[in-house]
């Protein structure tokens, strides 16, 4: 297992695993992050975060049926796992903590913007 | 989004070559799901555009190539034991290499020396033995030679041979006659006039023979037209610059003008004839005086006597030179008076045998022979030898220490043949970065070596496929060799003892290692000793009397060496420029004498037909024959023992007055050098008495004996003005001749040569190899002690307890150490006892090439034993005296 940091494209694939559960696989999870967050990826781009994330235990795998859009050929479909699941809470557990010990002032930006 | 068409689907398929691609670089396990989601894609697409589509699958085809995706032989999803363990053994071999870092470092030093020194030799052993090669026909050529009845070889011979010969021979398909000489040349309405060495006089039929490389110029009519030259690109760069040479004149000798017609690339280095230009062979009787030139053209035709060019044949294809050999009498029967050529034996040398096995005097460039070559082979391969044994010597010591290693893997189930390949993979890893350090070692030290040798090697010249075919070769036989041995001897390990780090039945092995070190001191004392012999035979050439003082004498070439003195005419007003020349210039401070010779006492001996009294002309007697004037021995210091010198008193002195040496007394059988006054010599129609005997000088290279010399005043055979000078300083003197010389002589360049200097020239070669085998040998024995230091470290470091409990129990310093010196003393001597009848032979055989011969003395080997005895004991010492005087508690504490 790599480290267990979780960057922002992997935090992203991660929570749209999660989103399209269980029918989660690299063509679904690239249509669906453009959908949701406007970003287009390459296939080959999700494939190594799925890959990666699946090395660092935070996603597990198994192949699906065979479906004829694809030839013929099995998705494979992943699945958060328990420790997924805890790194994505984890995640937005210290972004909202970090969030929150922001100065109200320093969110005040009419007030800042007059007082200059 | 996931309605799809399937008609579609089964006609319309994605690019098939980069689906092949994916295919081929996918991981198997990976590639079904990458495969499907770029069909998923490409389908979605194809709707809107096919060629879109194809382009968008082509694009995540590509982007999907990346390390992660792309299969791996050694995969770690892969299941493979046996490269497991090779890995293993990789790894294990370099935490070898890293905890031993002494061990290691003398190991790879020695190899990587050893190795570094073989190459070189290689490097030079193939560049002599490349010589001349490079000729396309090179193995149909070969070169005319003959053998005079004293033994005599002559590399020249009689030039009417070379027409004659494809009448009679048909299987000659070529033939041709080369000269050499020096010519002076000038640029039309120039008075700069250069001297320049190596033009070459050659028939025309020499550019279908060799393989001339031309840069300029058209080869088809070369050497064929009058009065046209051909020249290489260092004398366009020199008389032309960057002007284009082609149509230009050059002045020969001030009297004709030749055409430029070519630029021709001067042959390799490793030729056995260079040239700077290149003559019709016909047009070197147009640089002489018109009555001269008629003379000489005259009797070229029918000069079977005297031998000035170098005759060249081509064999047509299947031939060998046999039949000529066995003919050439017939040959000469039919085309010349056999009364010239009695005793005398014409034989064809292959071309490519002239650098190293020919003994003929008069060879266009100095030679070497197969002796020094071998003797060259040998100290490499010696060298490799020593540095092999070091390998083989430190692992098997080392080995020891690996014991619980060893045991280990026994017991964990390792067959003998793994364990095997694993000290094989150990030494081919050591091995390899042995021989790539040993590349840039080579490359760093070839400059050295190109100082050492005069050659121009480079690198990439050097660097070839068979070099590194060859470099494979002692690679693969190094890694069996070196690694093959600890190996056998790993495998008879006891596991069970091994691990208890009992002692192995190390007796034989023991001695195995000694009989190595014994071998390997053995070595480096005959090298030692050997190079320490040839030296001194080197030595002893040069600086054995010659029998004449070459000190303080500058030699001033008068006619580039022509043809000319041979035959009875000479150019009368030369002669009395000469003379008036002479009489100025003795004038002069600081100069004692000058004196006219046919070349100094050392190079101007021709040798011919000669009737000594008592003999006859059936008798066929050659000696050795030199033109010298009446200051001649006086000039040279050469000693009169009976009779007087040739004087002007006695006007007929020039006519037929011959002086001979002690030899000549001895093989014209007068009995002493008193009774051969008066005796009569007839030299091929010249009559006349002998007025004096001298004292035998060395007048050839010194390995040649002396033989008999005949000396007369010739006048026409005159070519070289010797100048001596009352003391070394000479420069302005010689400055003021220079300016006198242009007054007289304004046509010819003025040149000199300090005669000392040219003789020493003759012995650069001996010079630059006894140098190359002091520094070969040297490293060699340095190798050698890096190996006996490195098992002396072992020997004492596992004697460290036994060192600890003798000090504890009383031992003094003195007799710990005579411990370890007693083992390695007796292996020095042994090693000794058997280099020296195996380097009395092989030096003995060598100094046999030599007709003065220095002895093998008891000196030279004492001498030797001493040095290697002392570098020995020198490299024991450090470690020894280390331990000896080392607080035993610190050895006896550690368990």
């Amino acid at each position: 297992m790599k480290g267990s940091y979780l960057g922002e494209l992997e935090e992203l694939v991660l929570l749209h695993v999660g989103i399209l559960y269980p029918e989660a696989y690299g063509v679904a999870v690239m249509d669906e992050i453009e959908k949701q967050a406007g970003r287009s990826l390459n296939i080959s781009a999700v494939h190594s975060v799925l890959t990666r994330l699946e090395e660092k235990g935070y996603l597990k795998s198994k192949m699906g049926n065979p479906t004829e859009e694809r030839g013929g050929r099995r998705k494979r479909i992943f699945l958060l796992t328990a420790a997924g699941k805890r790194a994505l809470e984890e995640a937005n557990e210290m972004r909202n903590q970090l969030y929150r010990q922001i100065p109200k002032m320093a969110l005040q930006f009419s007030h800042l913007v007059v007082g200059y | 989004m996931r309605t799809t068409n399937n008609d579609h689907r089964r006609t319309i398929q994605p690019p098939q070559w980069a689906n092949r691609f994916l295919q081929w670089y996918c991981r198997p396990d990976l590639l079904e799901e990458i495969q499907g989601d770029a069909y998923e894609l490409f389908y979605r697409n194809v709707k809107d555009s096919k060629k879109k589509a194809d382009l968008l699958f082509i694009w995540n085809i590509i982007r999907f190539f990346k390390w992660k995706n792309i299969k791996r032989t050694k995969n770690k999803y892969e299941s493979n034991t046996s490269t497991a363990m090779l890995r293993n053994f990789f790894k294990t071999a370099f935490r070898n290499i890293i905890k031993n870092k002494v061990y290691s470092f003398i190991n790879y030093i020695g190899l990587t020396s050893g190795l570094a020194l073989a190459l070189l030799i290689l490097a030079y052993v193939r560049n002599e033995m490349s010589y001349d090669q490079f000729h396309e026909k090179a193995n149909r050529l070969y070169r005319f030679g003959y053998t005079v009845p004293n033994g005599m070889k002559i590399a020249a011979t009689p030039p009417p041979i070379a027409p004659a010969l494809k009448d009679y021979y048909p299987e000659v398909e070529e033939v041709a006659r080369v000269y050499s000489r020096n010519v002076s040349v000038s640029i039309p309405g120039s008075a700069d006039t250069f001297e320049e060495t190596n033009v070459l006089f050659s028939d025309s039929a020499a550019t279908k023979m060799f393989s001339f490389q031309f840069v300029k110029g058209n080869p088809n009519r070369a050497l064929h037209d009058k009065f046209t030259v051909l020249i290489n690109e260092k004398m366009a760069t020199k008389y032309f610059g960057d002007k284009n040479p082609i149509g230009e004149s050059l002045v020969f000798s001030g009297r004709q003008s030749f055409k430029v017609i070519g630029v021709v690339k001067d042959f390799p280095e490793n030729s056995h004839i260079r040239f700077n230009m290149l003559v019709p062979y016909d047009d070197m009787f147009d640089l002489e005086d018109e009555k001269t030139e008629q003379v000489l053209r005259a009797n070229l035709a029918i000069n079977f006597v005297i031998s000035h060019s170098y005759t060249y044949v081509l064999l047509k294809e299947g031939n060998t030179p046999e039949h000529i050999n066995a003919t050439m009498s017939d040959f000469l029967k039919k085309n010349a008076n056999p009364n010239v050529l009695v005793g005398q034996v014409f034989a064809l040398t292959p071309l490519t045998d002239l650098h190293l096995k020919s003994d003929h005097q008069g060879e266009p460039t100095a030679t070497n022979t197969m002796t020094n070559i071998y003797i060259f082979i040998g100290v490499g391969i010696l060298t490799l030898l020593i540095a092999a044994i070091n390998y083989i010597n430190l692992s098997t010591a080392q080995s020891f220490s690996r014991m619980k290693e060893i045991g280990l893997r026994k017991i964990l189930g390792s067959a003998k043949h793994q364990l095997i390949v694993q000290f094989l993979a150990e030494s081919f890893t050591f091995c390899v970065a042995a021989f790539i350090a040993s590349y840039a070692v080579f490359y760093l030290a070839l400059p050295k070596l190109n100082l050492l040798t005069g050659k121009n090697l480079s690198f990439s010249d050097v660097l070839d496929v068979k070099l590194l075919v060859l470099s494979v070769g002692i690679l693969v036989a190094l890694t069996l060799l070196a690694g093959g041995y600890p190996a056998y001897f790993v495998t008879k390990f006891e596991s069970v003892s091994a691990l208890k780090g009992g002692d192995q039945k190390g007796g034989r092995k023991q001695i195995f290692r000694k009989v190595l070190v014994v071998f390997q001191l053995a070595i480096a004392c005959m090298l030692f000793s050997g190079s320490m012999l040839i030296v001194k035979q080197l030595n002893y050439l040069e600086n054995r009397p010659l029998g004449y003082k070459k000190e303080h004498i500058i030699n001033i070439p008068l006619q580039s060496q022509n043809l000319n003195g041979f035959f009875q005419q000479g150019d009368s007003t030369f002669t009395s420029r000469l003379q008036s020349f002479r009489d100025i210039i003795e004038q002069q401070t600081g100069v004692r004498q000058t004196a006219l010779s046919s070349g100094s006492p050392s190079a101007g001996v021709v040798f011919r037909g000669t009737i000594p009294e008592g003999f006859t002309k059936e008798d066929n007697i050659f000696a050795g024959n030199l033109a010298a004037d009446y200051n001649f021995l006086e000039a040279f210091d050469i000693e009169l023992i009976a009779g007087r010198g040739f004087s002007k008193e006695y006007g007929t002195d020039s006519k037929e007055a011959f002086i001979v040496n002690e030899t000549a007394v001895k093989e014209f059988k007068w009995e002493t050098p008193e009774k051969a006054i008066g005796k009569i010599i007839n030299r091929e129609g010249k009559q006349g008495k002998v007025v004096g005997v001298i004292r035998d000088f060395n007048f050839l290279s010194l390995t040649q004996a002396i033989s008999a010399l005949v000396l007369s005043i010739d006048q026409n055979q005159f070519n070289t003005l010797s100048i001596k000078f009352e003391n070394s300083t000479v420069e302005g003197t010689i400055k003021k001749i220079e300016s006198e010389w242009n007054k007289v002589f304004p046509e010819k360049a003025f040149e000199f040569v300090f005669l000392d200097e040219q003789l020493n020239q003759q012995y650069d070669n001996f010079k630059s190899f006894g140098l190359i085998i002091q520094t070969f040998a040297g490293i060699a024995i340095l190798i050698a002690c890096l190996g006996v230091y490195g098992l002396v470290l072992f020997t004492v470091q596992r004697k460290v307890k036994e060192i600890g409990v003798r000090k504890v129990l009383g031992a003094t310093v003195p007799s710990i150490l005579k411990l370890v010196y007693r083992d390695f003393a007796i292996l020095i001597v042994l090693g000794f006892i058997i280099a020296v009848p195996v380097s009395y032979y092989f030096i003995n055989q060598w100094l046999d090439n030599f007709v003065y011969r220095t002895s093998i003395d008891f000196m030279t080997y004492a001498v030797s034993l001493l040095i290697v005895v002392a570098i020995v004991s020198l490299t024991i010492s450090y470690q020894s005296i280390r331990a000896a005087q080392a607080n035993p508690v610190t050895s006896l504490r550690t368990e």
